[in-house]
């Protein structure tokens, strides 16, 4: 393959901007001077008219053949603006976005769709409208219906389908038809868990085969584990562009400083952070102290990569078998954040272990480790574990994710064995349910429970879910 | 006009062309789509569209044969007169209408396909043509009946009828931008024009006093010269109605190009 970066961009965007008028509706007269004015190709008066606002100002970057692209921003800051923009779906009002290859967005899914047409009828339209055959590709029409899950309603009309089975449709059919770049704003939380999940390992799939990718998400997890570069918009202007860990964490120290800003005044004295200075910084820059503090604390220093895999406790005990707890999968969806059926690995073995022996019962307050092990049946280059604490009622105590410091994020397709050191267990005497999500990029491979723990009190009282370790200091005062 | 207005002029033109290439597949199967949605519910499907034209025929002719209803001093039988009027006229103002509510009608296709303006444009001159193919063969059909057509006035009807397809989207692409400011240019524009049917020598002959809305009237130029077809043309005839559809192409022309700066920029 050659080096992505001397591949032609698929689209490249110089100085572009979107403006819009703040008052449409009510200056009729002025529209219509706009559209002439447009039409006559004279320049804008935007600048200087305070009835305008500008989206979008002075963006330029390339998208290259594999990119996978983290958009993140606050709401409002123009990020669907440069979606848009870079999709063709709206001209740029200053600037030239130049595209070369065939872009699918994942925008407004099932808006194209005509309501009074059939399901099937829709995608032959659509794949049409793309230029492809339905009559040369049968086998794509019915790949998008198995996708899309739609089963018999696909011969009815669109208007009888549920706004899930719409955006499933929509979806599947802007997925499968080949595109050389998928723009996703927000779209990847279409129908349940499960069909979630089948998007974002299509997503996978296809960013290993080269498609590039533009993602607009909230969640910042999904931006890290799903790309390799981040755009930071805010206020319409380009705040960063660089590797994804960079420029989420300078997005999360600005939220972290917006929030402090808007936050009453805490009653212990602190000394307040100084204001964020936008400059209009296009690489990513360092991290702060602040935030690399924040970083090093959510990844544990003594992280450690050991030789001799046969110094596990599973390796050397090999005839030890793990049984999945007697928890039924409906349980795991309704209680414990959903179940999602294993794929692409063999072989799971788990264990908890307690002075070194393996044990469910687990005292207040003492330390323990979880051992697990697999073996992925084919690569896996974006490879990250989360263990999930619940209470037996579902409640969500804890996660300990390899994400924090990308641990097996190049795994490849060799066996994982890993162990889990926990100085402490500070949860109340109870039941605990642990489970566990095996994710390639942000898409599950697997996501179900893997143990039980019974945790029995010592010899203090707790009278909450935690048992924070204290200690206390009194000081003798004397009258 | 200003360096920076002649260079954005220059790649509009260089976008326009561009976008040709792609848009009379993309144009043809949004029309497709579109015909099919309008006929998708009903049992007789696009005879439907053969019907109305039909219908108008069959009225004129069950009025000429009671006598209830005959022009004098016309050169055809009334019947032929106003149903060849009738259709061409209700081409031109359906290929308006149909484009001048283009983009309102298309903004969910708009914001979900990065499709050239072009497609949406031949989309629009292809539905018109559609309707136009409809009508036509009642026109010719009745001048048979009627024992005044020959082949060749035919042929030459069949060429020089897609001019007031083209006439009707051409002006409505005109006005589509302005419709997206103000709902009241759709609703004038079908006010002023429905009243035309009557102004522009469809039914009636313009004579006497009427005679002045003949003057500078295209779609009544139109008419008449196309009427002339059916019949005996001759040269006399042709050309006005060859500088008639060179007009139509120029407005088409401008149209287009108003409609490609537009679209992407206001939907």
């Amino acid at each position: 393959m050659s080096d992505v970066s001397t591949q032609r961009p698929i689209i490249s965007a110089s100085q572009i901007g979107r403006s819009f008028p703040r008052r449409r509706q009510n200056n009729v007269s002025r529209n219509f001077n706009d559209i002439l004015g447009n039409i006559f190709c004279l320049p804008p008066k935007h600048d200087r008219d305070e009835e305008e606002f500008w989206a979008l100002r002075d963006v330029s970057l390339d998208i290259r053949p594999g990119d996978a692209v983290g958009v993140i921003g606050r709401n409002g800051s123009g990020k669907t603006t440069l979606m848009k923009l870079l999709s063709g779906l709206l001209a740029p009002t200053k600037g030239h976005v130049s595209i070369n290859g065939e872009i699918q967005a994942l925008i407004n899914l099932g808006a194209g769709f005509n309501q009074r047409l059939s399901g099937r009828e829709n995608i032959l339209n659509g794949m049409r409208m793309r230029g492809i055959s339905p009559k040369r590709s049968p086998e794509l029409v019915e790949q998008i219906i198995d996708f899309a899950e739609v089963g018999a309603f696909i011969d009815g009309p669109v208007e009888t389908y549920s706004s899930g089975m719409k955006s499933r449709l929509g979806f599947a059919l802007c997925i499968f038809l080949r595109p050389d770049l998928i723009v996703i704003d927000e779209a990847l939380s279409v129908g349940d868990l499960a069909f979630q999940n089948k998007c974002k390992l299509h997503l996978q799939a296809m960013k290993q085969q080269g498609v590039a990718m533009l993602l607009v998400s909230h969640s910042m997890t999904s931006i890290r584990q799903f790309c390799d570069r981040a755009l930071w918009i805010h206020a319409g202007e380009l705040q960063a562009d660089g590797p994804v860990d960079q420029v989420t964490a300078q997005y999360l120290e600005f939220i972290d400083q917006e929030m402090s800003r808007n936050a009453e005044p805490a009653a212990a004295l602190t000394e307040a952070s100084p204001p964020m200075q936008h400059a209009p910084t296009q690489p990513a820059r360092p991290l702060s102290a602040k935030v690399a503090q924040r970083w090093s604390n959510l990844t544990p220093k003594d992280n450690k990569v050991i030789d001799d895999p046969d110094k596990s406790f599973l390796a050397q005990n090999p005839q030890l078998q793990w049984k999945r707890p007697t928890i039924s999968e409906n349980q795991v969806e309704e209680l414990y954040g959903g179940h999602i059926e294993p794929t692409g690995f063999q072989d799971f073995r788990a264990v908890v272990l307690s002075e070194g022996q393996p044990t469910n019962a687990l005292q207040v307050n003492k330390p323990f480790a979880i051992e697990f092990g697999f073996t992925p049946q084919r690569p896996i280059n974006d490879l990250n574990v989360s263990l999930v604490f619940h209470t037996k009622d579902g409640k969500r105590l804890s996660t300990i994710s390899t994400l924090n410091g990308d641990l097996l994020k190049q795994n490849g397709d060799s066996r994982v064995l890993c162990r889990v050191n926990i100085a402490d267990i500070p949860f109340a005497a109870g039941y605990y349910v642990v489970t566990i999500s095996i994710h390639e990029g942000n898409a599950y491979l697997w996501r179900d429970a893997i143990l039980e723990l019974k945790v029995s009190p010592n010899r203090f009282m707790v009278w909450n879910p935690i048992s924070m370790q204290y200690q206390y200091n009194i000081f003798k005062v004397s009258n | 006009m200003s360096s920076t207005a002649f260079s954005k002029a220059k790649q509009t033109l260089a976008d326009m062309f561009g976008g040709v290439s792609s848009a009379p597949r993309q144009g043809w199967n949004l029309a497709a789509r579109d015909i099919r949605i309008e006929y998708v519910h009903t049992k007789m499907g696009l005879f439907w569209a053969f019907i109305e034209p039909l219908a108008i025929a069959g009225v004129f002719i069950a009025l000429r044969s009671s006598g209830s209803l005959e022009v004098s001093g016309l050169n055809m039988p009334f019947s032929l007169f106003a149903v060849s009027g009738i259709l061409i006229w209700q081409t031109f103002f359906d290929g308006m209408m149909m484009s001048l509510t283009s983009l309102q009608r298309a903004s969910g296709l708009i914001g979900n396909y990065a499709m050239p303006p072009e497609s949406l444009m031949m989309a629009m001159v292809f539905r018109s043509l559609f309707l136009l193919c409809m009508r036509v063969p009642i026109v010719l059909g009745l001048a048979a009946a009627q024992g005044l057509l020959e082949w060749q006035n035919a042929l030459l009807f069949i060429a020089m009828s897609p001019i007031c397809a083209l006439g009707g989207v051409a002006v409505g692409l005109f006005f589509a931008p302005f419709t997206l400011v103000s709902g009241d240019l759709k609703l004038a524009v079908g006010v002023i024009a429905r009243p035309m049917l009557y102004l522009s020598g469809a039914v009636f002959p313009l004579t006497g006093g009427l005679a002045i809305f003949k003057h500078g009237n295209p779609v009544a130029l139109t008419i008449e010269e196309l009427r002339f077809c059916l019949l005996s043309p001759s040269l006399s005839h042709i050309l006005p109605l060859f500088y008639v559809a060179l007009g139509i192409m120029a407005l088409f022309c401008v149209s287009w190009f108003a409609y490609h700066r537009t679209m992407r920029a206001y939907v």
